[in-house]
């Protein structure tokens, strides 16, 4: 269970680092796929496949890697 | 007892973090969107891929349009959904998930790797949603 808080934190910090450097990101990723944990972009693509690709060649831990689409300006996403 | 949600200023949108234990696989921690404009509440499969559940082994339930985007909705087992709460304990609650297959609608175009907690998890739930962001106020209450 306490594995299971510490994944959730985890993942949040990486969720709110992305948050709080949007702007900085949208600059040098925009319109890219990123894969971030502990708070730092560890891989970046142009869509999801080349992505997927580089965080097995770089063997990224995946448990708590957040992956994001980082729009670029003027384009908004709807869900 | 409240579940905290994060309201992303940025991208004006409200987001929780959730532990899905699906069945047979260990914990996964997934950022969802809360989004009451949907009926079903779904895990992206690249992030289920990430405990090798992927919609090939599931069994195809509908499709969900989104966007002008078509999303094929897969079956999945779930153990619970796991939630950290105003006092950063674990929250199990039991619901149905599906994993969501985006279908390609245009060539080379892009889609999100978005996962959405829909209206039917908070109403099968009994939660109540608070959202007064005036106040940064967002949150998911038992009722």
């Amino acid at each position: 269970m306490e594995e299971e808080v510490q994944l959730i934190k985890k993942m949040r910090e990486n969720d709110r680092a992305i948050r709080d450097n949007f702007a900085k990101l949208r600059k040098e990723h925009p319109d890219q796929y990123v894969a971030v944990d502990n708070g730092i972009v560890l891989a970046s693509a142009d869509n999801l496949q080349l992505l997927k690709k580089q965080i097995e060649e770089k063997k990224l831990k995946l448990a708590t890697l957040l992956i994001e689409y980082i729009p670029k300006k003027g384009v908004v996403v709807l869900y | 007892m409240k579940i905290p949600l994060d309201f992303d200023k940025e991208e004006m949108r409200v987001t929780v973090i959730a532990s899905v234990k699906l069945k047979g696989h260990p914990a996964l921690p997934a950022p969802f969107v809360v989004d009451t404009g949907s009926p079903v509440t779904f895990i992206d499969e690249f992030y289920s891929s990430k405990v090798r559940v992927l919609t090939k082994n599931l069994t195809y339930d509908h499709d969900a349009l989104m966007g002008g985007t078509r999303i094929g909705m897969y079956k999945a087992e779930i153990d619970d959904l796991s939630f950290l709460n105003d006092k950063e304990d674990l929250f199990r609650i039991n619901c149905k998930m599906f994993v969501s297959k985006t279908e390609w609608t245009r060539k080379g175009k892009t889609y999100t790797p978005t996962s959405i907690m829909g209206i039917d998890l908070l109403y099968e739930n009994g939660f109540r949603l608070v959202l007064d962001l005036a106040k940064n106020q967002a949150f998911m209450e038992k009722t």
